[in-house]
């Protein structure tokens, strides 16, 4: 950093505040050789005003801008990018040839565009972003707090607004917030990129089937379920690195692992078992259940009898997301800032 | 005003802060001093109410912190670590604080222009050298225009000018009718700064005093005088018929030869004058003032958390507990020059050891361990008081080196009744 212009300018003390001493802050004073008045004695420490400041920390970091951006974008380009492979699969004569073929024989197996529902695919197009931005999602959750403790910062958070679980709920609203306003541009965007090239072929959502609906918004509350756990886990490891891979290593690593003992060993029931209660696996069912079945169903797909309901799915994930919080909230509650 | 009372923290085996029990008053600058790891920065933390006591209680303008409706306008507070994200602004940063409370932006830009912030308010708060980001503290102290102000260490890091313009502003702010209560380990600084003084050693209140008592306890004038041995006793006699005072009578041992006898009660011309008269040859003849850093090392000598090693005997420096007395209030602070108290037999160092030319520093307060033989520099791969204290962080390393190489300068007797 330049420090040209750093040079001591520095001022006589001329600080305010020897104003005349309300009655208030002459109760607040005791005993003193002249009584002392802060200009701010009536500037009270209230919800809405921490509110606003967590929402003024989140913004006032490039990193937020540039996160939430790249999540957008991405989302949109993904559902633009598969779109356009449909676009041309379906445009492709010998694929039409296998998909006209199998129309024909609905019972065989294959790999062409047959029994399946193009408006499903519709959907999934425009969903499937949410793989990248559960990731981003679960980053924003661990910084918005754990960079106040790796950086001192919460020190002088808890000095301005001592009342450490308000902090904790201040944060859960703007990291929701944030989330929701990012899943819903998201796919909104998503939608707007790939219905040209979708409607073209007769693939479109629609907007009057429940199971669309639900995928749609499930994106939504599943993104925000992960920013929810993010948040607790980073409230209860205090750091940023342990945090972030805390969480990639529940919503990630694990279900890929678990999944590829699935796949190859399908009798041990007891791994599916596990498989299906992990959260992101749990918590997907609410976007992919009804959706993903009818798409993927193949060789080397996990049947979705071995998954759960795409809202008691749901429920699997909140729940250790409010398990989270909860842990985390005893310990910002009881532990040395 | 802050009320502590019996206050009480532990970190498993390790006590902290033992009890202490101290009241810091409006409209005075109260100076909060003790060597590192003496409890400081934890004691203002839990007056913060970040960390929680383990007993006693804290109470800050009559409440407890937690319980404050309006944080930023009763306590302003600078704490040791940087509290800053340094992704944000220094503007971004202060808008944070002051969002929670409402204070407006205009008052956020009074404190950027106050601290001599505005060439780099908007600047990210990661690439601020250490004085930019103690002015930023203090900006974030001030905010809320707080009754009480809370200042751990706030020249560390600062430009002389910045020095005098905290001193200035910190004693502006006390005659205002603040409370104000600052930290530091320098005795030097705290005697030109602050009115009153809470030493804290090992976690327990070693003196509560105000400077000016303190002061006038530590500036203490003697004489050392070395006659030959046959002449001691008689001259002994001349100067106390004199009315000279021997304070520190090395020649009284049978074992030392021509020691010294520190005289107090004459300057050196009467010493001179009376040693003409009984015709004895003076050998040495030094007038001596102990300073106030002195008075302070003695007093906290016994809590210096972390001891430096003597390389040249592998030995650790203890604290000479048995040549300093036992002081209980700064007045009994009986400054001691003789604090140097190797036995006779004990191998001198080399001035030169391995540890380079520490010797430069010299004298009685060069370091802030007593032994001034030694080189004052905290060596690589030391080891540490057994006192089964924990391996110290390599901060706590820099700043035990900092105090101990005494960059600033003595404080002289005059400097301390500015």
């Amino acid at each position: 950093m330049s420090t040209t212009n750093l040079a001591p300018d520095i001022k006589e003390p001329e600080v305010q505040g020897a104003t005349s001493p309300t009655s208030d802050s002459l109760a607040s004073t005791v005993d003193g050789p002249s009584v002392f008045g802060s200009s701010f004695d009536h500037h009270v420490v209230n919800f809405p005003r921490m509110l606003r400041s967590e929402w003024l920390k989140l913004w006032s970091l490039r990193s937020t801008w540039w996160v939430s951006g790249m999540t957008i974008v991405l989302m949109a380009g993904l559902a633009l990018l598969f779109a356009a492979i449909m676009n041309t699969m379906i445009n492709d004569p010998e694929v039409m040839a296998g998909a006209n073929g199998a129309a024909a024989d609905p019972s065989a197996a294959n790999g062409g565009m047959g029994n399946i529902d193009m408006a499903a695919i519709a959907v999934l197009i425009i969903v499937i972003g949410y793989q990248f931005a559960q990731l981003t999602v679960a980053v924003f959750g661990v910084l918005a707090i754990s960079n106040e403790y790796t950086s001192g910062m919460i020190r002088a958070t808890f000095s301005a607004a001592p009342r450490r679980l308000r902090t904790l709920w201040a944060k859960l609203i703007v990291v929701t917030v944030t989330t929701v306003a990012i899943a819903v541009v998201g796919l909104a965007l998503s939608w707007l990129v790939s219905h040209p090239l979708l409607s073209r072929n007769d693939m479109a959502v629609d907007f009057g089937n429940a199971t669309h609906v639900r995928a749609i918004v499930g994106t939504i509350l599943y993104l925000v379920a992960i920013a929810w756990l993010s948040l607790g886990v980073g409230t209860i490891l205090r750091h940023t690195a342990a945090g972030i891979s805390t969480v990639m290593a529940l919503i990630m690593v694990l279900p890929m692992i678990l999944s590829i003992i699935v796949a190859t060993a399908p009798t041990v029931q007891w791994v599916s078992d596990i498989n299906k209660f992990l959260p992101s696996v749990a918590g997907e069912r609410i976007i992919m259940g009804g959706i993903a079945d009818t798409v993927m169903m193949g060789p080397g797909m996990e049947s979705s009898a071995n998954m759960l309901g795409p809202w008691p799915g749901f429920l699997v994930l909140l729940g250790y997301a409010v398990l989270a919080l909860v842990i985390a909230a005893v310990r910002i509650k009881k532990t040395d800032a | 005003m802050i009320e502590v009372t019996g206050l009480v923290k532990r970190y498993g085996e390790k006590t902290a802060v033992d009890g202490i029990t101290f009241t810091v008053e409006p409209g005075v600058v109260t100076g909060f001093l003790g060597p590192n790891g003496a409890g400081k920065s934890t004691t203002m933390r839990m007056i913060m109410g970040l960390d929680k006591p383990n007993a006693g209680s804290v109470l800050v303008n009559g409440q407890r912190y937690a319980t404050l409706k309006s944080p930023l306008s009763e306590v302003g507070a600078l704490l040791e670590a940087r509290a800053v994200h340094p992704g944000r602004s220094a503007r971004q940063h202060l808008r944070v604080l002051a969002a929670t409370h409402s204070i407006p932006n205009s008052r956020v830009d009074e404190v950027i222009e106050l601290t001599g912030l505005e060439g780099v308010a908007n600047k990210r708060v990661g690439g601020f050298s250490l004085g930019m980001g103690q002015r930023l503290g203090i900006a974030s102290a001030l905010l809320g225009d707080p009754h009480t102000l809370i200042l751990d260490e706030p020249v560390n890091g600062l430009d002389p000018e910045g020095v005098l313009w905290v001193r200035n502003l910190v004693r502006y702010l006390a005659a205002q009718g603040r409370t104000v209560f600052l930290s530091s380990h320098l005795m030097s600084e705290m005697a030109i700064t602050a009115d009153k003084l809470i030493i804290i050693g090992r976690g327990k209140i070693l003196a509560d005093t105000t400077v000016a008592d303190f002061v006038r306890g530590a500036s203490k004038h003697y004489v050392r005088v070395s006659v030959p041995d046959d002449a001691v006793a008689r001259f002994r006699f001349a100067l106390e018929s004199a009315g000279g005072i021997i304070t520190d009578d090395e020649s009284a041992s049978p074992t030392q030869v021509n020691a010294a006898m520190d005289v107090s009660g004459l300057d050196a011309a009467a010493v001179g004058e009376l040693a003409l008269v009984n015709g004895v040859a003076l050998r040495e003849l030094t007038p001596v003032s102990s300073t106030l850093e002195e008075a302070y090392m003695e007093l906290t000598a016994d809590s210096v958390e972390y001891h430096t090693v003597d390389m040249s005997t592998g030995e650790h420096t203890a604290p000479a507990t048995g040549a300093i007395p036992v002081a209980t209030g700064a007045n009994s602070a009986v400054p001691d020059g003789s604090a140097v108290s190797d036995s006779p037999g004990m191998p001198v160092p080399p001035r030169n050891s391995i540890l380079g030319d520490g010797s430069a520093e010299g004298g009685p307060s060069g370091g802030n361990a007593p032994d001034a033989s030694k080189p004052p520099g905290v060596p690589p791969g030391v080891t540490l008081d057994t006192a089964g204290m924990p391996l110290p962080t390599r901060r706590q390393l820099r700043e035990a080196e900092r105090a101990a190489t005494g960059t600033i300068p003595t404080l002289t007797d005059e400097g301390g009744q500015q």
